[in-house]
Parts: C-alpha cells; structure tokens; sequence
C-alpha cells in the first residue's frame, strides 16, 4: 500500500548537489544511513567519499555496503579484480571514519541460486530488512548511492525502504556522474520479471494480462525484445531518451529498435521523448499516458521498464510509485566496461557530479 | 613434491586443545539407517581437524589432551600423525575408553549430503562417554615451549585445561583463537576467562549459551578487545565483525554436496593459511581486504571440503597443493572444479583385528 501522500512528486523534488544541500541542513542533528552498491564500476566510490567527509559530524552516520556476487558473470576475473579495486578505495574511506556515532556493514548478495535462476533482487530485500528493517525507523534520513546499482536491485530496495519509512522520514537517491561517455556492454539476460508485481502496491487483482507497456529505451534490443515476449501488451509506448549529452543518441535507440516496432505495430504516433538527463521529465511523460488510459483502465495494468540510465531510471520509479503501476526488468548475467578503460574512468571520478534525489519525506508534507 | 614453507610459517606453532575424539563414520539412507558399507574411523572434534589441515599444508601443529589406552585411541594418534600433527602432548589414560562420536552421513536415496551426530553406538547401542582434559600440570612439562609469541592457541571447548592455556599463551605475547561448539552452563566463569584474551573468536550463529544465543550475549558484552570475530551462518554465508565495522559476505551456492561436515574446520583452517603468519601476529593490521580475502580462501576450502564424505575427506584424497590450486580456482570461479570431490569414505584403519568381545563398530568392550 502506498502509504505516502499523493501530491504529485514533479514539482517537490530536489535534484541538487550533494554537498551544497547538507550543509544546509544541520547535518549533527540527523540520523543517516547512508547505502551504496560496491562493484567494478568505479562510480561507486565518489558519492561515499563525499558523505565521509559531509556527513561525518551527524549525529549517527551507519553506511552500508552492498555487493552483488555473480558467478555467471563470462567476465568475472577483470569484474572482480575491478571490484578489489573499489573496495580497496571504500576500506580506505571507510577506516577514516572512527567516531562512536559510526557504524559499517557490509552485505553480500548472490544474484543467482545454484541452479542458475535469478533471484537477486528478492534476496536483496529479505536480506536488507533481516539486517535493517527492525531499525530503519531510527534513521532522520536514508540515502541511497545508485551509482553502480544494477536497475533491478535498486528498484526493489528503493521500493521496500519507501515502504517501510514514515512520511517524515526522508528517503534520497544519489547518482554519480562523470564528464566522459562510459559504454558497459551486457549480454546474457535472466528471464524478464516483476520488480513490483501488478496489484502489490495500489488497487488491481494483479491477477491480469498487461496492456499498456511503457519501456523506457536505451541499451541492448535483445532486452526490449525479451520483456516484450514475457509481458504480450497489447500497446506500446516507447520512450526515447532525447535531447542527450550526445544529440545523436535518441536517433541511434530508435533505429536499432525500428525492426522490432514494425513488427509489433507500434505507430510512430506511440513514440516519445523526454530529456535524457532529468528523471522528473520522464516522470511526467509517464504520468501523461497513465492519465490518458487510467478512466478505462486499472493502473495495474500499464506496465514501465527501465532500460536507460540509472537517472531516467528514477523517474520510472517515482512514476510507478506515484501510480501504483508494476515494473517489468530483466537483469544482465555479463557487464563489460567497454571504453573509456577502468583506469581512466576512476581518474574520470575525481571529477563526478554527485546528484542527490529527494525521493519522499517531509518535503511532502 | 616439497612444500614451501616460509620462515615465518616456521617460526610458528599452532596448539590445539579441546575435543578429542575419534569420529566413528557409518554411511545411511535418507531414513538414517546404516548402508551395507563398514564404518570408517578417523580423528575428529574442531580442533584436532583444523590441526590436521595446518599440518597436511606444512605448518607446525601440535595437540594437547588425551586418549584412551584403546584400540581407536591409536587410531586418533595415527591418524593425526599421518597428518603430521605432533602428539607429544597427547596423553593416554588407561582408565577412560577414547571418546567417540557417530558421525552418520546420507549417501543413498533422496536427502544425499545430510549429516548428523550422535553419541551412542548404532551397534550395541551404548553410549559415547566424554572424556575429562587432562590436568594442566599433567601436561605442563610437555607443552612449556608453546608459551611465547610465536604460539596459536585454538581451543574449541570452555574447561580447566584450555583457560590455563589460554591465559599462559596469551601472557606470552601469543595469539589465541576460540571456536566453541558447544558452551557449559556451569563455570560460565571459565568461558569468560577465555573471552577476555581471545584474538580470535569464531561461533555458530546457532550455538546457544545458557539459553540464549551466543550472539546476543555477545553483542551485549564489552567484547572489543577481540581482533576478529567470525559468525559462521551455515549456507547463509559468514558474518566478520572488527569494532564498528561489520561484514556479511555469502556463501557460494554449491551444486553437489555431499557432506558438509567438517566445513566450518576447514573454513578456519582454509581462513589462517589464507591470512598467513606474518598477518596472524599483526592481526590490528590486517586490513579488511586482507581479511576478506583470507576469509575467502576459507570459504573456499570449507566448500572444497563438502565435495568429500568425512570431515576430513578433502586431506585424505588430495595434497595440500592440488588443494591450494582448487582453492584458486573455485575463488576465481565461485564453484568447485568440475570433476573435484569423490564418493569413496576414507578414513585411518584399525591396525588391531575385531576383539571377538568387542562391538564391531564402536569397538567397546
């Protein structure tokens, strides 16, 4: 249930530097749990150095340390030496923050049972709210580090810490941002499944077909192609990242997936837009087709997938939890940072602009 | 082919004292009852196997406790031999048989891979007593060179004997390492004693003391003098606390078990030879990735280790280098070498021919 009010997130939220909004707000009288995924991406380590040094005079700082293990992964040798990399770095940080008031943890997660089949993102909440469910309500504010995040996980425990806060809790997202083009190749995918099932959070039995698919465009086709396959909508609304930081973007995602709206009869009237570098843009496109259909059909039945970048991605999240609408993903088994090279990218980090994302809390109230 | 030891592997002296026993090993159905194989006798308790594996990989490794004057009290003292573990110190009484334990693992049918332990003959039915440790003076004399700083002491029972022991080599400037398994009710003080000068303390998340789990009576203790605290979670992984900084890292999901037995003795053992001499001295060094990747080998020996029946099954069919190269393998790939493990249980033989008076399992008279 969503619990929260719903006064529409487009005009609330805070899209702000990290450091500029803490020390606006009295960072030793709050309470922060602060949480990050660890992985090859070096992009995970700016938003926590940051919060060392901005958050370390609260009242209680606990910073946790997800890490997702993947033996399925064909590049798993140059992964893990990557991943060595970050959390040598995190220790580092980490070892420097010694007050009383502080607390590490570091939690493991496998992305796949022994058989093969993905269940990370179930696992990941379970074991989040086995380990911090009991105490999240003694937390002023909950901020999460998306940056090397797959969708998939963020999306579930993004969703299970907005369900369990109270409204006067704050929940934030952080994404670090580097000024260079950082292609990660996927292959291999999971089977497609719900990160929010039909019906689980607002009203709907859950119990039928999809109609109204909204995929969000970036990456592989073969993911797009899949989630299709799984879902059978009968109508799709393709979203495209444009305008971009590379203007040519938005051209390139719809001629690589052209083949596959002639064959699903999407008409090109179905196709949008929305700026590839602010959430809430999407955010608002989404909410557009939700009101459209929403007086002839139940919002369990309009289902998003995020298949862009992790900031477009946050905007498919709000939307879906302003709406109550399900999330179909599909969750890579491979990742390989194509270019620029890890060591470049890593230099490319002491520049990262680091986003924080109100996501819900007494700014709605 | 030799193995190579460093100078500091040499200058070090691993002691254990504790359970002595000797596992008598009987392959069962699914409904527990014995197959139509002989049992199989083998040295066995934490101690005595962790000891067994530091030995087969070459370090020092010594035992302090006793045995009976009995046809299996010979066959512990071979069988830790055969490991090459010193039993200098390992005294035999005439008046109590050699404490034994049945160690059933289901090797037919449809629970494959399920282990328990009992404390009674599936024979004749009579029941396992437990042997009283010796009196420190008793073994004093033979153990005096263990008490300096280049001593680790690892104890895995509460008693008069492992107190004195603990308190001598951690007066020494040595390095003491706890792992009960089981803790009394009575001489609570005895534990306490120990918990005050242990280095390193490894528990069960499931081992309970008067009561209550172990873990939240420690978790309310002033216990931050331990260097290392490690919480075994069965497949659920291992828990390492240091301070305020706390690490949840999974276990691989293995595909073929066949016993897990002994896991938690080869992941100490797996976990010391990962960490190393040098390292287990400094222990308020050793930095976090230095302790993961040392509890990484440890995983990875202790999964090893299930692809064998008997606890110690992973020494008796491969050398320590066959061993350290599938630990390579099995951290790099997160499972185990295809090919790696074995059906066949292997033990130490009776040198002694079946008195006709006594059981042919137990060896009772």
């Amino acid at each position: 249930m969503v619990k929260h009010s719903s006064v529409t997130p487009y005009y609330y939220h805070v899209q702000t530097e990290f450091e500029r909004f803490w020390s606006a707000r009295h960072v030793q009288t709050r309470r922060i749990l602060f949480i990050f995924g660890l992985g090859f991406d070096p992009r995970c380590v700016p938003a926590f150095r940051l919060a060392a040094r901005v958050l370390s005079n609260a009242e209680r700082l606990n910073t946790v340390c997800l890490r997702f293990k993947n033996p399925l992964d064909d590049n798993l040798a140059e992964n893990t030496e990557g991943t060595h990399d970050s959390l040598k770095d995190i220790d580092q940080i980490s070892w420097g923050l010694n007050a009383a008031k502080y607390h590490h943890d570091h939690l493991e997660v496998n992305l796949f049972d022994s058989k093969g089949t993905y269940d990370g993102h179930k696992k990941l909440v379970s074991d989040f709210t086995a380990e911090f469910g009991n105490t999240l309500r003694d937390y002023t504010d909950v901020v999460i580090d998306i940056s090397a995040f797959p969708r998939s996980l963020m999306y579930a425990l993004l969703t299970r810490v907005q369900e369990q806060l109270t409204p006067m809790q704050n929940l934030f997202a952080v994404l670090s941002e580097v000024p260079v083009p950082v292609d990660i190749r996927e292959q291999g995918y999971s089977d497609p499944h719900y990160i929010i099932p039909p019906g689980s959070r607002g009203d709907g039995d859950g119990g039928r077909e999809p109609m109204i698919w909204i995929p969000i465009l970036g990456g592989s086709t073969e993911r797009l192609h899949n989630i299709y396959t799984y879902l059978s909508p009968k109508e799709v609304f393709p979203i495209v990242p444009f305008p971009t930081q590379d203007p040519r973007t938005g051209d390139h995602i719809v001629l690589r997936s052209r083949k596959l709206f002639d064959d699903w009869h999407v008409p090109f009237s179905n196709i949008m837009y929305a700026c590839g570098d602010v959430p809430f843009d999407i955010y608002r496109k989404i909410h557009d087709i939700v009101e459209r259909y929403r007086s002839f059909m139940s919002t369990d039945r309009m289902v998003v997938s995020a298949l862009s970048g992790r900031s477009l991605s946050l905007g498919v999240l709000l939307a879906a939890w302003l709406h109550n609408l399900p999330v179909c993903q599909i969750q890579p088994k491979t990742y390989k940072l194509i270019s620029p090279s890890r060591d470049d990218l890593k230099r490319a980090t002491a520049r990262a602009n680091v986003t924080l994302y109100w996501l819900s809390g007494e700014i709605y109230q | 082919m030799e193995k190579y030891i460093s100078k500091a592997e040499q200058a070090l002296t691993f002691v254990g004292a504790g359970l002595v026993t000797v596992d008598i090993i009987q392959e069962v159905s699914s409904e527990w009852r014995p197959l139509e194989k002989p049992a199989v006798y083998s040295s066995g308790g934490t101690v005595c196997n962790i000891l067994c594996h530091l030995a087969h990989a070459g370090w020092n490794a010594q035992v302090v406790g006793a045995v009976g004057e009995d046809e299996l009290g010979k066959v512990v003292r071979a069988d830790l031999q055969h490991f090459g573990v010193d039993c200098s110190a390992l005294l035999a009484g005439a008046s109590t048989p050699t404490r034994r334990i049945l160690h059933k693992i289901v090797s037919d049918g449809t629970q494959i891979g399920k282990h328990k332990f009992e404390l009674s003959c599936p024979k004749c039915g009579r029941s396992f007593l437990p042997v009283s440790p010796p009196p420190f003076r008793a073994i004093a004399p033979l153990v005096k060179a263990i008490f300096d700083k280049g001593s680790v002491l690892i104890v895995d029972r509460a008693n008069e004997l492992t107190a004195e022991l603990v308190d001598r080599v951690a007066g020494a400037g040595g390095t003491v390492i706890f792992e009960p398994g089981y803790l009394p009710t009575r001489s609570t003080e005895l534990v306490w004693k120990i918990l005050k000068r242990v280095n390193v303390l490894k528990y069960s998340a499931e081992l309970v003391w008067n009561r209550q789990p172990f873990s939240k009576i420690l978790h309310q203790s002033s216990v931050s003098h331990i260097n290392v605290v490690i919480e075994t979670r069965g497949q659920h992984g291992v828990q390492i606390t240091r301070g305020n900084r706390r690490k949840r890292l999974v276990a691989q999901p293995l595909v073929t078990v066949r016993d897990g037995a002994g896991a938690g003795d080869a992941f100490m053992a797996g976990f010391l030879l990962g960490l190393g001499a040098d390292r287990l001295h400094e222990l308020r060094g050793v930095t976090d990735f230095e302790l993961e990747a040392a509890v990484g080998r440890g995983q990875a020996r202790g999964g090893l280790a299930c692809a064998f029946l008997g606890s110690k099954g992973l020494l008796y069919n491969h050398t320590h280098e066959q061993i350290e190269t599938a630990v390579s393998d099995f951290s790099r790939t997160l499972a185990v070498p295809k090919g790696f493990g074995s059906d066949i249980l292997r033990g130490t033989p009776c040198v002694d021919a079946v008195d006709p008076q006594s059981c042919p399992v137990c060896r009772l008279k």
